[in-house]
């Protein structure tokens, strides 16, 4: 198939058969770059929360500092785990940029490139499996993150009643 | 069926670009995964806004309307488990689909067949994805329950007051 652009009959129509055969490769940029958008806002909302419980932490008193710095901790591994997806998802891209070029390089007629290109696309597919690995597992840091503030908010509505009352008396 | 078995022999260019070609398929479901989980990720991000100000309303309502807050609270509470699990759908979906070119790549350049492999990692992304939407829908629905609620609460709470008043 690829060899058509090797013996120069009709180079228009091997470079047509190129680029529909990158197309793949080119879906794959397309679900990428929409993963990383999703990593970057994920990561912005954490930076906006870090900087919230950084302003409080500085008015907090002693109880409640010592919730915020379990949030920050919590906060801090879950931007590990979304750098280390949006880390994955660069690499994979760079990957299908290579096998593009691969692509164009094998219908240049170099034939030893199969092994090159097979690499360059399998390491794009491992690098966003494990992408989308981190970010699940930061998602489910995240989720677990609500809950919890959800109970801790509880308690410290019930602390701030308590506290409410002594005032009062 | 030409691809198992045919191509076992060393690496050519034309084998690696056919499998590639061949899977468009399971990368544009990873595209439809990818927007989908986009999605996901912004309404679980509301939903812990809406609790920061719900934990915040807390901390300074009355009597009367903090029942209301931790109605609020525990129905967020379901909604952000919704999410999360279509959200872990989603990723198993996409995981899979990854799995599954992979497995393409293994059964034309591996030795041995792959294709029960192969069709269950298929079938599972799409099981997932099919579950995902599933949990998204039953989560929208619960936001609607939720905003009606609300509003039947503002109604009841403005009468009350105005009875304060008079």
């Amino acid at each position: 198939m690829l060899n058509a652009a090797a013996d120069f009959g009709t180079p228009l129509d091997a470079i047509a058969h190129i680029i529909r055969m990158a197309l793949t490769p080119v879906f794959l940029l397309l679900s990428l770059s929409a993963l990383l958008n999703v990593f970057s806002t994920r990561l912005a909302v954490v930076g906006d929360r870090v900087e919230q419980i950084t302003k409080a932490l500085d008015t907090a008193d002693s109880d409640h500092a010592a919730a915020l710095k379990e949030q920050l901790v919590r906060l801090y591994r879950r931007t590990l785990a979304l750098d280390t997806a949006v880390i994955l998802s660069a690499v994979a891209k760079a990957a299908i940029c290579a096998a593009v070029l691969l692509l164009f390089a094998g219908a240049m007629g170099d034939e030893s490139v199969g092994l090159a290109l097979l690499i360059a696309f399998g390491l794009a597919i491992v690098c966003a499996l494990g992408a989308i690995l981190a970010y699940t597992a930061e998602m489910l840091m995240a989720g677990t993150g609500i809950r919890a503030e959800l109970a801790h908010g509880h308690r410290r509505h019930l602390l701030h009643f308590s506290a409410g009352r002594h005032d009062d008396t | 069926m030409a691809l198992f078995g045919t191509e076992t022999l060393g690496i050519r260019l034309d084998a690696v670009a056919s499998i590639i070609q061949m899977s468009l398929t399971p990368v544009f479901l990873l595209t439809g995964l990818a927007t989908l989980l986009n999605v996901f990720a912004t309404r679980l991000a509301r939903v812990g806004t809406r609790v920061d100000q719900a934990i915040n309303a807390l901390s300074t309502a009355d009597a009367e309307s903090a029942p209301i807050l931790r109605d609020q609270l525990l129905h967020l509470r379901r909604r952000s488990l919704a999410l999360d699990t279509a959200v872990v759908l989603g990723a198993v979906a996409g995981a899979t689909t990854c799995t599954t070119v992979l497995l393409l790549f293994l059964g034309a350049f591996g030795n041995g067949s792959v294709d029960r492999v192969l069709l269950s990692a298929f079938a599972i992304a799409i099981v997932c994805a099919l579950g995902a939407i599933i949990a998204y829908a039953t989560e929208m629905l619960m936001a609607g329950t939720g905003i009606r609620a609300e509003l039947v609460h503002d109604i009841r709470r403005q009468l009350l007051r105005r009875r304060y008043d008079t």
